[in-house]
């Protein structure tokens, strides 16, 4: 019963730190936060390729975000040990490829970023995508740990290192358009993915 | 009268920070080294209950509004106007008159800490001093330490701070408190940023599916260690709450730099 009080109060606690914060804020941005939190949206299409960064890909080229230009990329975070969250993200991914309109096919570039700078090197992400029989429209990128961070911060993504190496992250796939503006993302395993291919259609 | 209390002020000051200076061996004015340890982290790591943090140097002080402003100066992009929507919201830097000018009360709030600051604007000032934002871990290790020259603990001063509205005007760096690193302000002044403040996921209950099984089979909370620990629940369930391009009138940031070997 003691236990059931504390964590009544500690809930408390967390409302009144929401409340606090938001009563800081002006009424627009207020309401957006009561509400369930979005993830990020480029304000007026402002593209996330002005962030520079460190990323190689799955052949071991090293490439700039910017390269993605022209294309339609369908973003999401992932680690290539992860045995839960990952696979799942990638069989939502494959899903979704087996929707595009055919005219799109060419143009929708499927990249996954790893969370884990430090082991997902080339060899790892080679065999990630053989083990996921990851077709040639997909990209699995590595970056140095301060690329990772800032794009997760762009994404709205969070994640954290556990001691054992691995990494608890949030799950989302982000739509972008061909200058890297974010259009739209889902959020959540198995999300309900109409909103990205909606998305796909009309860009 | 005024004159000499003045010079006897700066005299003692200097004195204060030359030896601190003594103590630390900062890369650059204004730091401490913080010497390396352990802590006993708020939420729970499955597979380890405390935290090493190695050595590293810390701001003794937040980053006040004139250094900012110098920043901002050197760094146009940085501007109130020229800032774009995606690295900050509306309210950045609103408590200034304009682009490079903090404007009449500027003598005020020169040696208050810079707030309404976004996190992209926090991390390119640390960028620019060649130094960077403290880890979450290192903040809370060294936000740990026992207060000197106070009569309160470490949890009483925080509860009284939550328990104030934040002034209009916020006092100068280095007049909330003072800890046994020599590290101001941690506590009593206001929140500030840490690097990876997006490594906090509270889930909001179990049957959301947004993060993987370590937190899978009960809400957040459940991970905490010390749930008598008010004050640390509520820094964690505020940085929970952020993101990186908000700004508000009572978050601002100090920087940090590593230890080279």
């Amino acid at each position: 019963m003691k236990n059931m009080r504390i964590d009544l109060a500690m809930l408390a606690a967390v409302f009144l730190a929401v409340g606090l914060f938001t009563g800081c804020k002006p009424a627009e941005t207020k309401s957006e936060q009561a509400t369930k939190p979005t993830l990020a949206v480029s304000p007026a299409g402002e593209t996330i390729y002005g962030e520079m960064g460190k990323w190689d890909n799955q052949n071991g080229d090293s490439i700039q975000l910017s390269s993605l230009k022209g294309k339609i990329p369908v973003l999401s975070m992932v680690f290539t040990r992860c045995t839960f969250a990952c696979p799942r993200i990638v069989g939502d991914l494959k899903a979704i490829e087996q929707k595009i309109p055919r005219d799109k096919k060419d143009k929708v570039v499927f990249v996954l970023i790893s969370f884990d700078s430090d082991r997902d090197h080339t060899a790892e992400l080679q065999k990630f995508v053989q083990q996921n029989k990851l077709g040639k429209q997909w990209l699995v990128l590595h970056g140095d740990e301060e690329s990772v961070r800032n794009l997760s911060m762009l994404l709205d993504v969070k994640y954290k290192k556990q001691a054992n190496g691995d990494f608890t992250h949030s799950s989302s796939i982000a739509l972008l358009d061909q200058n890297g503006g974010i259009v739209t993302q889902v959020e959540g395993l198995g999300a309900d993915a109409t909103p990205l291919i909606e998305g796909i259609k009309a860009l | 009268m005024m004159m000499r209390l003045s010079v006897v002020c700066s005299v003692l000051l200097s004195f204060v920070i030359l030896n601190a200076k003594a103590n630390s061996n900062p890369p650059a004015n204004g730091m401490v080294k913080i010497p390396a340890g352990k802590y006993t982290s708020f939420l729970a790591d499955k597979t380890a209950k405390q935290v090493a943090v190695k050595s590293f140097y810390l701001d003794v002080k937040a980053v006040t509004n004139a250094e900012f402003l110098e920043f901002v100066k050197s760094n146009p992009r940085w501007a109130r106007s020229k800032v774009t929507a995606l690295y900050a919201e509306s309210g950045y830097l609103k408590h200034w008159a304009s682009d490079f000018s903090i404007g009449s009360n500027y003598e005020k709030v020169k040696n208050s800490p810079v707030t309404n600051i976004s996190w992209y604007a926090a991390t390119a000032y640390a960028k620019w001093k060649g130094k960077r934002l403290p880890s979450l871990n290192e903040w809370e290790y060294a936000a740990n330490a026992p207060l000197v020259n106070s009569q309160r603990t470490v949890e009483q001063t925080i509860l009284k701070w939550y328990s104030k509205p934040t002034p209009i005007i916020l006092p100068p760096t280095g007049s909330a408190s003072k800890n046994k690193f020599s590290v101001f302000d941690m506590h009593g002044l206001i929140w500030e940023w840490v690097y990876d403040f997006n490594s906090v996921i509270m889930n909001d209950d179990s049957r959301s599916n947004s993060v993987n099984q370590s937190l899978f089979c009960a809400t957040g909370a459940a991970s905490t260690i010390d749930k008598e620990n008010y004050a640390a629940f509520m820094r964690f369930a505020f940085r929970g709450s952020l993101k990186a391009k908000y700004t508000t009138s009572n978050l601002g940031f100090r920087c940090a730099a590593d230890v080279k070997n």
